[in-house]
């Protein structure tokens, strides 16, 4: 049974009182994102799954004392974003900007910000993306899927295609760029809007 | 790295894929120093980001709740036992890495939002048309049509490209209470279909086919338009039909192809496999393997040519096959198949023929070989190709 909470105060009221109904909500709510949200900060399911893992089996380890003062979400995404941060797995990430003397750039223009993943959270945009992919054309719209939503490698992609890993590339950019032209004015209105938000 | 050789659209796709190498990153940094530079890759970012990802199975969620419940009521009994508390811990850890190690997407979701989509507007793609003329994009990647037929036929998709008709319920219907379906397939794309009689279809670009979700008592028939290639499962009691404009093509179980696309007034049918007899309209020929029957439209005649019919059909496996063919053919051929329109502005006339064999993705290469063939060149400007002197 999963209780509809409205407010975050509640909930964590009643998480510190080991009310698990509380975890079970938060459980539920926010699992999917926030391992998706992992898997794009480290390229890597296994290590994504164990951070997400990590961040609930703490929030219930230290119910307790829990002390969080924004709300549940940016709690959360915070706690991913960080966690996904001191993994190995981004370390390798992030090892050619700091030859480069570029890990700020990274981190402030790459990488995927917990607030800029909280605004795009559930937006209407999301709907019209699925719908723009429905239209590229057959292959870019094969391999898209199977890239994006399906998580495969590119690698893996061109041997399930048959096609070279390049033409797989091509088909992303293409799809890419496609979408972009399709959907510029959305996008500039999120962007303009979550400028505005985070200013 | 050289201005004009750079595809920056593949540079930000190595940079969102955290692939970039480091000629690649530097050139990235400099780039983004421009404003406009800086609006655009935020634009990919975002679209990056939101088509994304893996997620979590529904169920496994589920599952993975309820075994956390139970940790967590073992937790709360045995407080006071740190030991424990840690040992059920890392078990129920590793127990739910083992349960969410499947993935899926949301298709459920992407169904809903699709067929309330549906009465808005007009969909693009491929169009499957029930009886009731409710249309659905099955393109979209949804795993389940649910019940349009309802009770004797359900409509599932296979795949990227195909739908079957699965019957639960096997009944007799007279003819004249048949619900028709049709798919509707436009340039650039082909579908196939499983029929409710365990025939297999594949329908080509720029084609058609109506068919009864659920087949009558005496008789299989179907229509077909443009190009549609059958794998008839054999049913003596039931015979076959297509019928495709003027002809009538009658099987038992055999494999072969209509095509009515209509290029040179001419439609045609492709044996592979068994036997067919092609009526138009009170003359008919019986046909042998690897022959083609060819009716012209436009004077009447008809005519049996001999051709490798597995080579004909080829298009259903996604390889297009040009063999000895005209420029004029080729155009036609190709402006189908990758769903483009291409423009000749040479102002020259080809009399070349020409051979070869074309994956379906790749539509560069099979413009890049005609060209260099001709000695001309081509621009491409999104579905539109010129051919230049």
């Amino acid at each position: 049974m999963v209780l509809d909470y409205s407010e975050d105060r509640e909930l964590l009221m009643l998480l510190r009182h080991g009310e698990i109904s509380a975890f079970v909500d938060i459980y539920t709510k926010y699992y999917d994102a926030l391992l998706n949200y992992a898997d794009r900060l480290l390229n890597d399911v296994e290590t994504a799954r164990d951070v997400v893992q990590q961040v609930y089996y703490k929030i219930w380890e230290n119910r307790a004392t829990l002390n969080i003062s924004l709300s549940v979400k940016a709690y959360l995404f915070r706690s991913v974003y960080h966690g996904s941060l001191n993994t190995l797995a981004h370390r390798k990430n992030i090892q050619k900007y700091e030859q480069e003397q570029l890990s700020d750039f990274y981190f402030s223009t790459i990488i995927q910000s917990p607030e800029a993943e909280e605004t795009l959270w559930k937006s209407d945009i999301e709907e019209a993306i699925q719908e723009a992919i429905t239209v590229l054309p057959e292959k870019c719209r094969e391999v898209f899927v199977l890239s994006k939503i399906e998580g495969l490698k590119n690698r893996e992609i061109a041997e399930k295609l048959g096609i070279s890993e390049k033409t797989v590339e091509r088909h992303m950019s293409i799809a890419l760029s496609k979408l972009r032209d399709e959907l510029d004015w959305l996008l500039q209105i999120v962007l303009f809007f979550s400028v505005s938000h985070w200013g | 790295m050289d201005d004009k050789t750079v595809n920056i659209e593949e540079i930000l796709l190595h940079i969102l894929e955290e692939r970039a190498n480091t000629e690649e990153i530097r050139y990235f940094s400099e780039w983004i120093g421009v404003e406009e530079n800086r609006m655009l890759f935020e634009k990919f970012k975002k679209l990056w980001n939101l088509s994304a990802g893996i997620h979590a199975n529904k169920e496994m969620l589920e599952a993975g709740v309820k075994d956390y419940r139970l940790f967590m009521e073992n937790s709360l009994k045995s407080r006071r036992n740190i030991g424990l508390f840690r040992k059920i811990g890392s078990v129920a850890a590793v127990l739910l890495m083992v349960l969410f190690s499947i993935l899926w997407m949301r298709k459920d979701v992407m169904v809903d939002s699709l067929n309330q989509k549906q009465e808005e507007r007009p969909v693009a793609g491929v169009i499957l048309k029930l009886a009731n003329n409710k249309e659905i994009n099955v393109l979209s990647d949804s795993l389940y049509l649910l019940g349009e037929i309802g009770e004797i036929v359900t409509i599932n998709k296979t795949d990227l490209r195909g739908i079957t008709y699965d019957v639960r319920d096997s009944v007799i219907i007279e003819e004249d209470e048949l619900s028709y379906n049709q798919i509707i397939v436009p340039a650039g794309e082909r579908f196939s279909v499983r029929l409710s009689d365990g025939t297999k279809v594949w329908i080509n670009s720029e084609s058609s086919l109506r068919y009864p979700a659920y087949f009558g008592k005496n008789v299989r028939e179907v229509e077909a338009r443009g190009n549609v290639y059958f794998e008839v499962t054999k049913d003596s009691t039931r015979p076959f039909v297509v019928v495709s404009r003027e002809l009538r093509t009658e099987v038992l179980g055999t494999r072969f192809e209509v095509n009515t696309y209509g290029d040179r007034d001419e439609v045609s049918t492709t044996l592979v496999e068994g036997s067919v007899r092609v009526n138009v309209g009170s003359r008919f020929v019986v046909m042998k393997p690897n022959q083609q029957f060819v009716f012209n439209t436009k004077n009447g005649k008809m005519d049996v040519v001999e051709v490798n019919a597995a080579r004909k059909v080829m298009w259903r496996d996604g390889i297009l096959i040009i063999d000895n063919e005209s420029f004029r053919d080729v155009i036609w051929k190709l402006e189908r198949w990758y769903g483009v329109s291409i423009v000749n502005e040479t102002g020259l006339v080809f009399t070349q023929s020409f051979s070869g064999e074309f994956d379906r993705e790749d539509i560069q290469a099979a413009i890049e070989t005609m060209c260099v063939n001709l000695n001309i060149t081509y621009t491409m400007d999104k579905d539109r190709i010129i051919l230049k002197r």
